[in-house]
Order: C-alpha cells, then structure tokens, then sequence
C-alpha cells in the first residue's frame, strides 16, 4: 500500500516537472519568435516601400506627359495628313 | 473551551470572506480596467492605414495612386541637445529652424514636426539615431500624369478631424470605396518594448481601399486635353471644355475642362476650380439643342423632313418680343433638312409651335434635360425645366432654338448621344469596374436610362445632321471622306435681363461615324475673341480632335 502511494506520488512530480520543462521550451520559443517575425515583418516592410518606389518610378517614366516631352525633344512632330490606303479595285472587276 | 473554537472559526471565516470579497472586486468588478492596465504595460497598440484605393484608366494605367511617405514626430522630454537636433533638422527638412525649435520646445510626449516626408529623406535622418525622433509611415496621393483629368479625379483633402477624405469628381464620389477602413493592432512587447508575439489580437480588421477602373481613355483624355488648350488659346477664348462618350454604352472616354487645377497641389488653386464645369455648370446651349427639338417634332410626326415652313419669310413676332435669325436672312418655304442646315431659328420656331408645351416639356424630359444623368461624378447639378404653366408662347418659340432653357453640358451630351445610339439613351458612367481588395472585380453595367426617339426618328435625324455638316455653315473645317453628324451652337449669353450682343458660348456636337457612331463629343467655348460664331472657334477643335480619334481606331474614310 505504502509503495504504490510512493509510485502514484513519483508519478505525479514527475507529470509536473515535464510539463514544467515542456512549458519552458514553448514558452522560449515563443518569446524569439516574436523577435524572428518582428525581423520578417521589418524586412516585408522593407521590401514593400522599395517596391512602392520602384512603381513610382516606372509611373512617371510611362506616363504619357513624360513621353510626350521627350519625344518633342527628340524632334518627334505629329503627321498632320494620316496616310490612308485605300484598296483599287482587283483587275478582273477594273476592266 | 467551545467558545474559543467559535471565536477563532468567526475570525478566520471572516478574514476568508473579507479576502475573497476583495479578490472578488479586483477579479471581478475591476477586471476592465486591470486588464487595460496590464495591457497598457506589456503591450502597444499600432494603428495600421489603408492604402486608399488607385484610380486607373481603361489601359490599366493609374491617374491616381499612392507613394508612400513618412509623419516625423519627436518627443521633446528626451531630446537632451534640441539645438543640435533643431539644426540637423532645419537641415535636412529645408524647414526653418525657429519653427522646429518652437514644437521642440513644447512640453509633450508627442509633436508632429513634419509630414510627406520622402523615403531618402527619412533614411538619412534615421541613420543620425537622433534621440526622440521617430516616424510613421503613411501613403500619400501621387498623380502619374500630373493634372491629366483632373475635374474627372477630384482631390484627396482632410476633413475637420485631420482624415483623409475625397472631394469632388471620383473621388469624392467614391470616397468610401476607395478610403478602406483602418486597423488598429495590439503587440505585446518584452520589458525592454521589443516584440515578443507580433499581432497579438486585432481590435479591428484592415480592409484596404478598392480599386476604380475607368472607361476614361487615356490616350483620347490626353489628345483631347491637348487640343482643347491649344484651341482655347487660339480662339482666345476665356475657357472650354470637351466631353466624349460612347454613345452605345454611356462610358465617358475623355472629360475635360480650362483652366483647370492640379490635384496633387489642390491648395495653390482657387476653389471656383475644383468644380467640374462639364457637370456642375449651367448654360443656353443654343443651337446645340436644336437636334433634339427637331427630334421630338419627328417622333411625334408633327413634321417630316419635306415639311415646308410657312412663316419663316420673315422674323417672327411672339409675345411682343421679334425673333430673328442668327445672320438676318430668311428663307420663304424652307424645309426641316435646311432648316437644321442654315441653324434656321424660324424654322425652329415653327417646329416648336408644332410640337406644343405638353410635348416640348415630355421629350425634352425623355432626353434627360432638367434632370441629372447620375454620371457617378460628384458635383453633378441639373436645374428642373419650368413647370409648364409658366411657359409662355414666347417660352415654347425660344426653347424651339436651345435660348431660355439652362442645361449642363454633361445632359446636353447625354441627350444628343441618343440620337446616335439608335434612339436609346444610355446611363453616363465613368467607372466600368470595381475591384474589391480580395481581388474581386464588379463590373458595372451599362444601363438604358430612357427610349426618347424612335431608331427610325434616330436614323433620319442622323441624315439631316450629315447634311448639316457637309454644307451647313462649318462645312470648311468638316474632314473630307467621312461622315459626321453634327450641329453648331453660338449661343447668346444672358447678362442682367437681356443677350450680351458681343459675347457667346461657341459650342459644337456631333457623333462619328454616322453610321455606326464610336463616340460623340461636345466641344464649349466660352466667350471666343477672334469669332463668336462656333463654326469658325469649337467647330474646327471638334473636327481637330475627330480626326485623331478616327486615326485611334483605325476607321478609313468611308467616301
């Protein structure tokens, strides 16, 4: 009787001291993930603002005010007259 | 012995319950307030902004977007050397240094020394580590085209508690859709405020701004802008305007005023400006309304176009007040296809009194004159037609050549394109889709809003509008080997109770081609110096523009 309240009290500290153990490795891993993702978070932050730069860049460069003052430097001039081809008709029908 | 016990069991239960009834207390009642308490300790609370929704052209090209920027902000109870710091700053910012010594000055937590503070900028002041200096990303509005359609656009502004907020155009219209909603997020921090789980619990969920795409075309938006400057400047005009719309769908593919404004710097302009002339102004459209008069008159077979006019010899007396004709000449028995020709304001008389108020009044609602077209543009107004017993015979005769009646452009527009769509007259819209932060597209319908001819009335009408062009009084700038319907508009300008004799409104409206129309525009000159007559100012910046667009789309000449 007296052995197996020893066994059941053994059994009972140990349940405590794993889960104790078990706790203090998720709580670790918890605590530097926060740090880990903060650095992710920083670097999609980083990565983000390049990107929205970069779009920024390649908006002005397109836009349409942009290439129509380079093409004036350029000495691109409008064709005033469009050409316009017309079809003749095909010899069988000329006649 | 026994009442020792009791005594010592009272005590105890007491104390128990005491301690229990103050656990209860602070567990319990005063739960809210520790937990914030607690919270306010390990934690800090971010507020995250949306990014407001692009704004971007049929090509998927946006004409409004967002760049990101940056909010400095100090906390002056840290700052040990302000003098260093107010230099560095003064210098990096081009600030005056006695303004950011003042804020330095201050006795807070938290001032806000500047904003729109540019990525570079903000990199280079982060990597002095200045004591007490941080900053906030926020997005700010960037413009690709600069003031491209700016009436179209609107302005990003504040409102009275310092959010942003759309005025005018889209983005005053659209200001929900496009604003998202912000989300505030809790992070709990270490003792030494770094993070440990990021995004511990949201108080709110972000949901970023949707996204519009228009039927503007940028292209025809630009050439249109383009021509309409160089026009205005040429015919020394004092502004003007241009609309261009698919008839068979309503869509808006270019829309644009002078002067105009910029929407990226709104606050160097005046706020006359910020307003959309081609919705929110009013005007006597003139001959530009006669189409749809004599529209009406053949729907409803009041006349035909061989009907003979049988008091246009001479000018007309109506109410005590004489009527003439714009250059003075009449034309005895002149029919309905010149009478639209030579801009007969007899002839159009005589139309009107054939037609009647109680059908004047009926069609020209079914146009959609005196009502708004809904075009999804903030700012839109339209002023009501007269009820009709306040119509006088002089009323009805006047109304007959587009004078004493006031309109917008946009129903002008609106209503004439009826004609070109086969008698149909479609919902203007600017937006054509939305697209929803997950990625979702709406589309937007287009929509018949009113049937007010019939596609027989649509189809002879057309003709007479050909004819009018090829040899009516604007036939010298008309583009050879197509056919465009059109009709010119000199409108006289109501001052004080009677017509400015020297001062006009130069309009010109038409649709191309003629036989199956891919845009119909209005072309508004107000007040043009070198003529008055629009088919010597609007009319060739019409046909100057038609001409591009003909090229756009690659429509060969059909004659």
């Amino acid at each position: 009787m007296k052995r197996h309240k020893i066994t059941i009290t053994s059994a009972f500290f140990l349940i405590i001291i794993l889960l104790s153990i078990v706790q203090a490795i998720v709580s670790n891993r918890l605590s530097t993930s926060g740090i880990v993702l903060g650095k992710i978070e920083e670097e999609t932050r980083y990565y983000k603002t390049e990107n929205a730069a970069l779009a920024e860049g390649i908006f002005l460069e397109t836009s349409l005010n942009n290439i129509a003052s380079r093409a004036a430097v350029l000495g691109f001039v409008k064709e005033k007259s469009p050409l316009v081809l017309t079809t003749s008709d095909v010899v069988a029908v000329r006649q | 012995m026994t009442w020792r016990f009791r005594f010592t069991f009272l005590i105890l239960a007491v104390a128990f319950a005491a301690i229990i009834s103050r656990l209860f207390y602070w567990q319990v009642i005063k739960r809210d307030d520790l937990s914030a308490m607690a919270l306010s300790q390990y934690s800090g609370v971010r507020k995250i902004l949306p990014q407001r929704g692009e704004i971007k052209t049929s090509d998927n090209f946006p004409l409004a977007s967002n760049k990101i920027s940056y909010l400095m902000f100090a906390n002056p109870k840290v700052i040990k050397d302000q003098k260093k710091v107010t230099d560095t700053l003064s210098l990096y910012l081009k600030n005056n240094s006695a303004s950011i010594s003042a804020l330095l000055a201050l006795d807070r937590f938290w001032v806000k020394i500047a904003s729109g503070i540019d990525p570079k900028t903000k990199d280079a002041i982060s990597n002095l580590g200045l004591d007490g200096i941080g900053f906030e990303q926020q997005f700010n509005r960037f413009y690709p085209e600069a003031s491209l359609s700016a009436h179209v656009l609107g302005f990003v502004g504040k409102d009275e508690e310092g959010v942003d907020k759309g005025y005018f155009g889209l983005e005053g219209y659209y200001d929900r859709l496009l604003k998202g909603k912000e989300e505030y997020e809790i992070e709990i921090q270490d003792a030494l405020g770094r993070p440990i789980l990021s995004k511990m619990s949201k108080r709110s969920k972000r949901v970023e701004g949707s996204n519009l795409k228009l039927s503007i075309d940028r292209s025809i938006q630009f050439l249109v802008e383009a021509r309409l400057k160089k026009g205005i400047e040429k015919y020394g005009a004092t502004s003007g305007m241009v609309g261009v719309m698919n008839p068979q769908n309503g869509h808006i593919l270019a829309m644009s005023s002078f002067p105009s404004f910029s929407a990226g710097g709104y606050q160097d302009y005046e706020e006359e400006l910020y307003k959309n002339p081609f919705i929110s102004n009013t005007f006597e459209p003139g001959s530009t309304l006669k189409p749809l008069v004599m529209s009406s008159a053949l729907d409803a077979s009041v006349v035909d176009p061989n009907t003979r006019c049988n008091i246009c010899a001479e000018p007309i007396k109506i109410g005590g007040y004489v009527l003439h004709t714009w250059n003075d000449k009449y034309f005895k028995d002149t029919n309905m296809i010149d009478v639209i020709r030579r801009s007969d304001n007899t002839g159009m008389v005589f139309v009107a009194q054939k037609l009647g108020v109680d059908r004047m009044i009926s069609y020209l609602t079914k146009f959609g004159i005196g009502q708004l077209t809904e075009i999804d543009l903030q700012g839109e107004v339209a002023p009501s037609l007269k009820p009709k017993e306040e119509w006088y015979s002089v009323d009805l005769a006047t109304a007959g050549f587009g004078q004493g009646i006031s309109l917008t452009p946009i129903e002008l527009l609106s209503g004439f394109s009826s004609i070109a769509n086969k008698g149909k007259r479609m919902k203007p819209l600017v937006v054509t889709m939305v697209e929803i932060p997950d990625g979702k597209m709406i589309k937007i319908e287009p929509k018949v809003i009113s049937r007010p001819i019939s596609e027989k009335t649509a189809k002879v009408m057309t003709e007479i509008l050909v004819n009018a062009v090829n040899k009516g009084e604007a036939q010298w700038t008309k583009l050879k080997g197509y056919r465009i319907a059109g009709k010119t508009g000199t409108a006289s300008i109501p001052v004080a109770g009677h017509y400015d004799p020297e001062k006009t409104i130069a309009s010109f409206i038409g649709f191309a081609p003629a036989d199956d129309p891919k845009f119909v525009m209005l072309v508004i000159l107000d007040k043009p110096t070198t003529s008055i007559y629009a088919s010597e100012t609007s009319a060739p910046i019409f046909f100057d523009i038609a001409k591009d667009l003909l090229s756009y789309y690659g429509i060969p000449p059909s004659e």
